[in-house]
């Protein structure tokens, strides 16, 4: 029991993967940690994401950063959650000329990142996964996986209620409390028994996703996190074992994940101002099934079984289809950047990279509140997601 | 093309009456109800309690009750459940507590599912025409509950196990991998009065199911086995399935 | 059969009391279900009452024959008028569909022909409506 860390406070705002991840880290440390989400665990980005356990090599040729990041999480997650996956790999196929002129820099930068590879011709392929493409001309198999993110952030929230953490679904910030320039917490508004109480921290960390820069701005601050959704389809027919990707530059449409008995195709990207509510662009849905039929034919076949959309944290600038803008994850500690004590903004990311994000994140509000407390998530087993319900 | 569309939605909160509260959204019939419910909440009241995440049926948190029939409305399109002009009746799912509108606590429900701890991954076959293989793969039962507020059974009994724990406890007696202990234990917690012998076989269960888990077939399932062992023991030979001793 | 209100706070919703859901006797019955085999349920539990109600009735007619001859035969006229044999119609409806479900549910109970049990449900109740109608007519003509 570490009782320097004990002695703090520290207030997370967002139930979905950063937070979830955040709230278990906070209290492996020992801090008092409190979690509010203004709807149901993983209701916002998270809940809706593509379910795909990266293996980084998605990024392993333009942002080997990223890829090295992904593929040590892909491997950590594999340990402290123990038969909660579906670990079957991944293809990158491709099925054109541009695709296989790419898989020369594709091979090397999975070299140059870590990740564990096969290389494999088209008929490999298709013996493997019936339903590939007849045009399949090449394929490389690496370790994708694929998850479920609600029971991902259940599992991480288990852990931390059952090491004293209190996690309050459907209880939504309406002001941060502003002492001077410190936030010394936040004024919550319990939307269950329709009353506004206040919650007392020596740290308040927003995880709030897209609306982190709603959270900022109840401190006067500003954070470049750009609300951008993308569509997904979800399609009746488990049509690989595998998740299936295209092997070239990432663009729309150019992964399939299979879950239980769907294949999920996505995604696209545009940016919004209001993360709230989003209209499903019918182009794009048309786009996830006309591009995932390059790769399984069947896709354009098949039945929708679900289609959505949700918006991702960004962080960058504002760029036209947010396409360019890097998938990483920043922390933001609001003393150094904007002035404002006891606020820690961390965003971006992927549900991949959760556990480092809070890893990083709570190394910076471990070490504003001066408490000598190392990370022990990477070899920390997470409780069943049942527990949530139960503990 | 859009319909306009009425949702009558049930509210609760605790220390006031019920009501069922209009809403009327304009919302193209494709949609799903779950988009028109979104919608309700962004649009008109932002008081509006509901649960949901993955949007496609994996997770299994947004299940309540659309005119009298359970359904996952991440799935079901509005177009059909009503016409252009028409009401749908949200209700949260029967026999669960409420917390608000419509939440619904699911503690008790999952505390029979840990009884059985069904593991949630479990070795699959390979596709047709696929190389064999070690694959593996979500079970079916994505414990939305929709079994249990079908269930006439669960209306009345509070203590029986349902639908959804029975069918996990099959999972669990049939995978290679669980041990003859686990095995047993589960035996014993779904053979008994509150267990697969309460079921009357109304089969809603397997009706409402969104995943192909077919409780009902699966309890008729542990029946046959409990049966046969009976039989077989009735005549003095030695039990057939899950010997356990 | 309700269960007392109690103030358990929930463990995913903390701080909130979840307000139970009343078990009301007669939450078996919901009129917007579909599904053939959930009719064979209400029917089979139906026709059970019915039939328990009928054992008293049955009971209390034959004790009738206490009373004498005189109030036995006022009985018997009673018992050949229309309105009596289409309740004796209903009580045959009871008995043909009760007992032809049951089968089902005791075939099924035990596992057996558990992937037919709808098209078993339709072939029963058919089989249930012919002898029906036979019996009718039976009934009202001999």
């Amino acid at each position: 029991m570490n009782t320097q860390a004990s002695k703090y406070s520290v207030l997370v705002i967002g139930g979905g993967s950063t937070g979830a991840a955040v709230a278990h880290d906070l209290a492996l440390r020992g801090f008092q940690t409190t979690l509010v989400e203004r709807g149901e665990i993983a209701s916002g980005t998270t809940g809706r994401n593509h379910c795909l356990l990266h293996s980084g090599a998605r990024y392993c040729v333009k942002d080997r950063e990223s890829a090295v990041e992904c593929i040590e999480e892909n491997t950590i997650l594999r340990k402290i959650m123990p038969e909660s996956m579906e670990l079957n790999g991944g293809l990158f196929v491709a099925v054109n000329d541009s695709d296989m002129d790419y898989m020369t820099k594709f091979i090397e930068g999975c070299e140059a990142s870590g990740i564990p590879y096969r290389q494999l011709t088209g008929e490999q392929a298709r013996t493997l996964e019936p339903n590939l493409s007849e045009n399949t001309l090449g394929a490389v198999e690496v370790p994708d996986g694929v998850f479920e993110p609600m029971r991902l952030c259940m599992a991480f929230l288990a852990t931390a209620k059952k090491n004293g953490a209190q996690v309050l679904p459907f209880t939504e910030v309406q002001g941060l409390i502003m002492e001077g320039n410190r936030v010394a917490g936040a004024t919550v508004w319990d939307r269950v028994q329709k009353r506004e109480y206040n919650i007392h921290a020596d740290l308040v960390v927003n995880a709030a996703g897209p609306w982190a820069g709603n959270i900022t701005k109840l401190a006067g601050v500003d954070v470049p996190v750009v609300p951008t959704p993308g569509v997904m389809t979800s399609m009746t027919g488990r049509l690989s074992q595998r998740v299936i990707n295209r092997m070239n530059v990432s663009s729309d449409g150019d992964i399939i994940v299979p879950q239980r008995n769907t294949s999920i195709v996505g995604t696209s990207s545009y940016t919004v101002d209001d993360a709230d509510y989003i209209e499903i662009p019918e182009d794009h849905v048309q786009m996830m099934y006309d591009r995932g039929s390059e790769m399984i034919p069947l896709i354009g076949q098949v039945r929708p079984r679900g289609i959505f959309v949700v918006a991702r944290p960004l962080i960058g600038r504002r760029d036209e289809g947010g396409r360019e803008i890097a998938r990483t994850f920043e922390a933001f500690d609001h003393a150094r950047d904007d002035n404002v004590e006891g606020f820690v903004t961390i965003s971006g990311g992927k549900t991949t990279t959760s556990r480092v994000m809070a890893e990083v994140a709570v190394d910076v509000v471990a070490a504003k509140l001066d408490v000598e407390a190392p990370c022990q998530t990477k070899d920390t087993v997470l409780l069943s997601y049942r527990d949530y319900y139960t503990i | 093309m859009t319909w306009k569309v009425t949702y009558r939605i049930d509210r609760y909160r605790p220390g006031e009456e019920s009501r069922t509260d209009s809403f009327d959204i304009e919302i193209e019939p494709h949609r799903t109800i779950l988009d028109g419910i979104e919608k309700v909440w962004a649009l008109h009241d932002r008081t509006l309690a509901f649960r949901h995440a993955c949007h496609h049926a994996s997770c299994g948190s947004c299940a309540f009750v659309t005119n009298g029939v359970e359904v996952l409305p991440c799935i079901v399109e509005i177009q059909d459940v009503v016409e252009n002009g028409g009401e749908i009746h949200c209700e949260p799912l029967y026999h669960f507590p409420i917390v608000a509108d419509l939440v619904v606590d699911m503690g008790d429900f999952f505390d029979k599912m840990r009884l059985m701890e069904m593991p949630i991954i479990t070795p699959t076959d390979p596709l047709p025409d696929q190389p064999p293989g070690e694959y593996n793969r979500y079970e079916n039962c994505i414990e939305c509950g929709m079994c249990m507020s079908a269930c006439p059974i669960v209306a009345t009994n509070p203590n029986y196990l349902g639908p959804a724990p029975l069918a996990a406890a099959l999972r669990t007696i049939k995978r290679p991998d669980s041990s003859p202990e686990e095995k047993a234990r589960v035996w014993e917690l779904v053979d008994s009065e509150d267990g697969l012998w309460r079921c009357h076989v109304a089969m809603e269960c397997t009706a409402v199911c969104p995943s192909d888990v077919d409780p009902g077939g699966k309890i008729m399932e542990l029946r046959r086995m409990a049966t046969v062992n009976r039989i077989r023991s009735l005549l003095g030979m030695k039990p057939k399935h899950l010997v356990s001793e | 059969m309700t269960t007392p209100p109690t103030t358990e706070e929930s463990k995913a919703y903390p701080g909130q009391s979840p307000r139970p859901r009343e078990r009301k006797a007669v939450a078996w019955i919901n009129p917007f279900k579909r599904d053939a085999s959930y009719w064979g349920f209400v029917l089979n539990r139906v026709a059970g009452l019915g039939l328990v109600l009928y054992l008293f009735l049955h009971m209390f007619a034959i004790s009738l024959l206490l009373r004498g001859e005189a109030g036995w035969d006022a009985f018997i006229d009673l018992t050949t008028s229309p309105v009596f044999l289409t309740l004796d119609v209903i009580l045959i409806a009871g008995i043909l569909g009760h007992g032809l479900n049951g089968l089902r549910v005791a075939l099924i109970g035990s596992g057996v022909l558990v992937r037919w049990q709808r098209q078993l449900f339709y072939v029963l109740m058919t089989i249930a409506v012919v002898l029906l109608v036979v019996a009718g007519i039976l009934v009202f003509t001999i």
